[in-house]
Order: C-alpha cells, then structure tokens, then sequence
C-alpha cells in the first residue's frame, strides 16, 4: 500500500437537501417526456435500489465460488482460498479469542492516538483559525508536514520511542493530527463572518466569541471530519503493526501472510472492512445525536 | 454634557428644537477607505456628517436609502464600533465610540441566529454572557420572544424556523440588550413581500414602544418611506449624503397607506433624488 494512500484533502461529500433534488427532478420530467433511468442526477427507483446494491457482491461471490470450489480448484488454496474455507477461518478465530484480541488492540492504539491528536489538534487549530499571527508563525512547519508521506517517519519514530506502544501511537498519533488540524483551521473560519459581529455587539469578549460562538458553529465541521480521520486510522494503525507489533490486526494479517496462510490474511482483511464500516455507522449516528440543531439544508 | 460639538452640529441643520441639547448620534466628517491586500483603495465612504437629535421616549426611526453596494453596510458598522472610520469620528451621547458596544445592537440581512441555541436560548444569549443566571435570562428572555410574536416557538431550534422568525429571534435578541441604537442592515432584504411586510409592521410597533433610535439601512424605497421618520438619500460609492429628508408623520402606517397619494408624492421625490444623482 503506497504510503501516501491517505494524502487526499479531508472534505466530507456535501449532498444536497432531498427536496431540492425534487423540485429539480419534476421540473425536468415536466420537459423532457421519456423518464429515462439515465438522466442525470435522476434517483434510482425504489424497484431498482435492491438488485443494484447486491448485484455486485453476488457477482464477485459467484466468481470466487467457481474459482475456488471446483475438485480440483481452479486456482490453488494458497492464492485464492474458498469462501467456505475463510468462513471456517473466520469462525475458528472469533472461537478462540485470536480475532477480538486482535480487533480490541487495534482499537485502543485507534482510541489513545486519536485522543491526543484531538487534543492538541482541536485547541491549535481554532487559535491558528482565530488569529492569522498563530497561523502564519506555524504554517512553515505544518504545511510541508501535510504533504511528507507520514509512513517514512516510522524508522524515525522507532529510534526516538522504540518498538512498543510508544512508536505506534506515536505514528497514529502523527497521521490523524495531520489532517485533523487543516480540518479545525477551516471549520473555525467557515463560522461566518456576521455570527462573529452579531456576539461583538450583544457585548461578547473575544474568548466569549471563540467559547460561544466559534467553537459550538465549527464542531459539526469537525466531527463529520471524524469519519475520515476514522478511515486514515484503521489504515496507518495496519501498517504500524506490520513492524514489530505483537498483537493487532495488522499483526495478525502479517503473520498469516509470513505463514502463507492466505485464508486467515482475507479474513483479516474482511474484518477490516467490516469495523470499518460499523465505525463509521457508529460516528454517523453519535453525530446526529451530539447535533440535533444542524441544518440539513444549506439555506 | 455640553460639548463644543453640539454648537457645530446645529449649523448643518436648519435650527431645531433639539439644538440646545447634546445630539444622541453625530457622525463627524467619517470617511471609510478599504484597503485590500493587494494594496487597492477602496473608497467607501466620503465625508458623511450629520446628527440626529435627542427626543427621549420617543422611538425613532432613520433609514438610510442608497444604490446597492454605495458604502451602506460600512456607515452602519462604523456606528457599531465594528469599524474604526479611517478619517472623522462618530459620537453617541457625546462620546466617541471605540469599538463595539452593549449600546449598538445590530441586525444583519444575513440570518444570525445562533444554530444550537434555541429561540429562548438565542435571545437570552446577551444576558448570559453578562453572568445572568440562566433561569432569570430566560424569564426576561421570554417576554422579548412574546414580543417579536414567537411564545410558540420558543423551545425550537433555529432549522425550524422560516426567515422572518430568524429575523424576529435577531431582533428580539438585539432588544433584551436595551440598547440606545438599533443597527438594521436591511434586515428584511432576504425575505418574501407579504413577510418583509408584517417584519416592517412589527418594528413600527416595537419604536413605538421602546424609546431605542433605529437606524435601518435599505435600497427599497417604498419600505424607506414607509419606515422612516428621518431619511438619508445616499450617493452611489462613495458614499455622501445627498439630502436628509424629514418625511410627514404618517398617523396611520398601515395597509392603505402604501397606496396613498401621500405616500406615493414622498416616494417619487426619494426616487427623484436617487436618480438625479446617479445620471449625473
Ligand atoms: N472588507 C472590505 N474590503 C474591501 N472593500 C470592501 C470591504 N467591504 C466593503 N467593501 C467595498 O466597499 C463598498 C461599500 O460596501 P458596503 O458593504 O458598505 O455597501 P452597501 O451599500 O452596504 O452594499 P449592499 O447594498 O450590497 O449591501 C463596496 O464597493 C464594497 O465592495
Ligand atoms: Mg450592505
């Protein structure tokens, strides 16, 4: 995996209220009269939506099925094991315990990394949005640090805080704080203008318009910024584990690929995809909750 | 306070019989450059001077009627403290303003509202940042939501409200600060005709009410003279005070009076004055 997998700019997809889509929609069926499935931008039919989502998936499974569960299969277990030999992996290792222990250590370097990053990322950044002095004094440094592929600090960072923990949250902690900052300094700016004055003259101090006004109007930015940061996480905290770990998914996926044991890296990989998909569901559904006030529209 | 400046400000104006005391707002020769980064100059504001007299438990109403773009904003937001004028100065009471104020409450075109406060939460906000404990800010809160005709919305959250309830949440948050001046930067230009007309009843209603001096900016002419008592014909930018017009007490500001020939003689004779300055 390249290292700068991750170097993209984190800015979450902004999808336009339903009901704009709408009136769009029945403004353009009253002109055009076939309803073609093809216009652009047109909703797919609730007929549809089913046999869209699964076609895929049932295709691929259809393919590894007839690739791997003929006698003899048509490509060998060690490049392409069969589905029913990964569930049986799969299932083995959620039995005896390897699989959570696996999943939790990942987590905790996840958790701990992203807490600190958050902490120094979270206060610097709405200094460096708040003040143009902050941000020009720290610019040099943490501009160039945004585009270094993060991976090349690894050995550094195991001469300075050796092969355990330290190295690993150290580099997660590295990885997410990198986007995670440029993400603050553009929430707190897009806090428009006039909110800031309408504080000023109802008599706020400034630290009362960063306190009442910048920080509650950029948080959602932020948080939505979490599903990102979430994604990066689980990718950095693999490859942090590939050198010297002994314990992690990333570890037990290097392992299972040194052993040849090919089954068990899918199964890994599987995981991965599935806690990837649950956390994200999970931050979605934490942020409607901590933002209940958000407007969904842009007006 | 009787300050050399009241004696200046009389000569500008045909004598009145405010002149013996301290104006409430003077506006001294203010004149507001911008200067982009780049290092272009743009003159905003040219020379504006004018004062507007001191009638205590009266709720007064001055508008200032400009083309689009002629430094409007800007004059307002010098009166707010929000902007320091690169030349002149601007007087309430008779002190100069330094930065912004409690006094100067302003309403921006723009919603405002704060999103995660609710409408009581909004505008209780200005009590609380003075250490009001909460259940007193809201009870005060209360009575200005009443006010500005929103006792139903109050436990809702901004999403939920339409443009002129943002705008009445703005202003009743504005009000709770008492405040000597209301800035209003045309305040209603986002909203629909029949709501831009019940928001232009309501603020008739609130000046008669309280004593604060409203200074409204706009560039519709109808709603100028339906407003104002006092109105300020702005130039195109910069802006200058083309002529200040004392509009006729209209004793019944409601749906007929738009319609009436009086009405429509002060509006002609606004339009005359933005046009004529503008072809020439
Ligand atoms: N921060 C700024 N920097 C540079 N130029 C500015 C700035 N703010 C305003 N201007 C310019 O000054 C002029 C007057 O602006 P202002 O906002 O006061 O006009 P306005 O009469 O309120 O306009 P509108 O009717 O659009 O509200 C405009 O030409 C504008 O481009
Ligand atoms: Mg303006």
């Amino acid at each position: 995996m390249p290292p700068n997998e991750g170097n993209v700019p984190a800015s979450g997809p902004k999808v336009g209220p339903p009901g704009v889509a709408v009136v769009a929609k029945s403004r353009l069926a009253a002109r055009r009269a076939p309803e073609s499935t093809w216009a652009i931008r047109r909703p797919v039919s609730a007929r549809l939506r089913l046999p869209l989502a699964f076609a895929l998936p049932v295709l691929l499974l259809v393919c590894w099925c007839v690739l791997t569960l003929g006698q003899p299969p048509l490509v060998g277990e060690l490049f392409l094991p069969s589905p029913v030999r990964v569930v049986q992996v799969t299932l083995r290792m959620i039995l005896d315990g390897t699989l959570f222990d696996a999943v939790a250590a990942s987590a905790v370097r996840i958790a701990l990394a992203f807490a600190a990053a958050a902490l120094v990322a979270l206060p610097l950044g709405v200094l460096m949005g708040a003040f143009e002095p902050v941000e020009r004094f720290l610019d040099p440094i943490l501009a160039p640090l945004r585009y270094m592929p993060i991976s090349a600090f690894i050995p550094l960072l195991i001469l300075w805080f050796g092969i355990d923990e330290g190295e690993k949250i150290a580099f997660l902690f590295l990885g997410v704080f990198v986007y995670l900052l440029p993400v603050v300094i553009t929430a707190v700016r897009a806090v428009p203008e006039e909110l800031l004055q309408t504080a000023l003259t109802l008599g706020a101090t400034r630290a009362q318009v960063i306190r009442t006004v910048i920080i509650p109007a950029a948080l959602p930015d932020i948080f939505d910024s979490f599903r990102v940061m979430n994604a990066i996480s689980w990718t950095y905290v693999i490859l942090a584990e590939f050198v010297n770990a002994r314990r992690g998914l990333g570890y037990l996926i290097a392992l299972a690929g040194n052993h040849l044991k090919t089954a068990e890296v899918f199964s890994g990989i599987l995981v991965i995809g599935l806690i990837g998909l649950a956390t994200d569901a999970l931050i979605r559904l934490v942020n409607s909750l901590l933002f209940p006030w958000r407007e969904t529209a842009n007006g | 306070m009787v300050e050399p400046e009241s004696g200046g400000a009389e000569g500008s104006e045909p004598a009145r019989e405010a002149a013996a005391e301290a104006p409430k707002l003077t506006l001294a020769g203010v004149s507001v450059t911008y200067r982009s980064r780049s290092g272009d100059d743009v003159e905003a504001v040219r020379d504006v001077s004018f004062s507007i007299a001191n009638k205590p438990g009266c709720g007064e109403i001055i508008v200032f009627l400009g083309p689009s773009g002629c430094g409007k904003s800007t004059i307002l937001k010098c009166v707010a403290g929000l902007l320091t004028p690169t030349q002149g100065e601007v007087r309430l009471d008779g002190e100069v303003i330094e930065g912004v104020g409690r006094d100067r409450g302003m309403v921006f075109q723009a919603y405002t509202s704060f999103a995660w406060l609710t409408v009581l939460e909004n505008v209780a906000y200005g009590l609380r940042l003075r250490g009001v404990a909460k259940r007193e800010a809201h009870e005060a809160a209360m009575k200005y939501v009443e006010a500005v005709g929103l006792a139903d919305s109050a436990k809702m959250y901004p999403k939920q409200l339409s443009g002129g309830m943002k705008q009445r949440v703005a202003i009743a948050r504005t009000l709770i600060n008492k405040p000597k001046l209301l800035l209003m930067d045309e305040p209603f230009g986002a909203l629909d005709p029949h709501t831009r007309w019940e928001m232009q009843g309501l603020l008739v209603d609130i000046s008669r009410r309280e004593d604060n001096t409203i200074l409204f900016v706009t560039h519709d002419v109808s709603e100028a003279v339906y407003l104002a008592d006092t109105v300020f014909v702005l130039s195109a930018r910069p802006a200058t005070i083309v002529e200040r017009v004392d509009l006729p007490a209209f004793t019944r500001r409601d749906l007929g009076l738009k319609s009436s020939d009086e009405f429509r003689a002060v509006e002609k004779h606004l339009l005359d004055l933005l046009y004529a300055k503008k072809a020439s």
